[in-house]
């Protein structure tokens, strides 16, 4: 499953392969920043690529949220979704955050996913909306921000189309947690 | 572990149901009156189209009704000229977002060249009577008054140049011909309306 999220991931850096090692050297600062690992790209998933991206992931249960930079609210839930996350990170709660911003605005999603310290690489959706929310979840109109407990199963147990809070997801995320240490 | 045996199944656990119009219902609270930008009051019912009516739930600081804006004028200024009754509302609380107030709409209506009403739901309960939930979404009614079609302006918002299905266009034009509809429901993604309390 690892080794499977692993290329998922890779197939998603492609726009930014690491350059063929250089012949000269490898002695001048610009060669050395050259040989530096870039940072990977945004991982995109349309209606069909979703479903096993998610299946794939590591985590034993998933928190994801649909959001995007020109949403307000989604904005402002941000900083309760990461501190979540990290809280409960060692007890297998994994963050997939899925940008929903136009494709033009992929560097301000990216900068603001940085400023919060959200998890990087980060999921930015493409193609057409209808096929992409039902492929998702049945329930959702497509409102955001729009969030989902996915369990070991990769099973919607709860669903939100508004902003969450620390309350909210409290008591979902104990039981779906539980005393396992994962 | 093969991707087969961890088949992504996106089963829902969850039994609420959507509460959005269904396909074939009539339009709820047709007679409520809402206040136009024009200063004139208009209902669903009193812009009622001789092939069918088009309720556009909108308003002015959403990025996709932005985004959407030029085709939603468009288009409602073009088959309301054709014989469908055309009316936009604007549920959004102002109070929450000054961008959705009377003044703004006025100035938004003008500049895009709006020949329809824009109209205020003051309470956002007409809003909440169709089960309405993002801006800009759509419900086309035909010409006996029944939900022939509820959802998306097309299928790309903020990439024109790339749109692969006008659901609204392609359901306006079955409505004045008198055809099924072939997509009678789609999603999209939109901003929350920001329902007053």
């Amino acid at each position: 499953m690892r080794a499977l999220f692993a290329s998922i991931l890779l197939a998603g850096c492609g726009a930014e392969a690491a350059p063929a090692a250089p012949h000269e050297p490898a002695a001048s600062p610009v060669l050395e920043a050259r040989e530096e690992a870039p940072e990977p790209d945004w991982i995109d998933v349309d209606a069909a690529s979703v479903g096993p991206a998610l299946a794939a992931h590591p985590a034993r249960v998933l928190m994801v949220n649909v959001w995007s930079t020109w949403c307000e609210p989604c904005v402002e839930e941000m900083p309760t979704l990461v501190r979540v996350a990290r809280a409960h990170e060692a007890r297998g709660l994994g963050l997939v955050l899925i940008a929903a911003d136009a494709p033009s605005n992929r560097g301000a999603a990216r900068a603001f996913l940085r400023e919060q310290g959200a998890p990087w690489p980060s999921w930015f959706k493409v193609g057409s909306d209808d096929p992409f929310i039902r492929a998702l979840h049945a329930e959702w109109s497509g409102g955001l921000p729009a969030t989902l407990l996915l369990d070991e199963r990769r099973r919607v147990t709860h669903f939100w189309e508004a902003p969450v809070t620390e309350d909210d997801l409290r008591a979902p995320l104990e039981r779906l947690l539980g005393g396992d240490e994962g | 572990m093969k991707l087969a045996t961890i088949a992504f199944a996106l089963t829902t656990l969850l039994t609420a149901g959507a509460s959005a119009l269904a396909l074939g219902e009539r339009a709820p609270m047709r007679t409520h009156r809402m206040r136009g930008v024009d200063g004139q009051m208009a209902s669903v019912a009193s812009v009622a189209g001789r092939h069918g009516t088009l309720v556009i739930f909108t308003c002015n600081h959403c990025p996709w009704a932005q985004a959407w804006e030029s085709r939603i004028t468009e288009l409602g200024n073009t088959y309301r000229d054709r014989g469908v009754g055309v009316i936009a509302i604007n549920p959004n609380d102002p109070v929450q977002f000054p961008a959705d107030g009377y003044e703004q709409m006025q100035r938004r209506a003008e500049a895009a060249g709006m020949r329809f009403p824009y109209v205020v739901d003051e309470t956002s309960n007409v809003a909440r009577a169709y089960g309405a939930t993002r801006t800009p979404e759509v419900f086309l009614f035909d010409r006996r008054g029944r939900l022939v079609y509820h959802g998306a302006i097309d299928d790309n918002a903020h990439q024109p140049e790339q749109i692969q299905h006008h659901y609204l266009r392609d359901a306006l034009e079955a409505v004045i011909a008198g055809r099924a509809i072939a997509e009678g429901e789609t999603r999209f993604l939109g901003c929350s309306i920001k329902f007053r309390e």
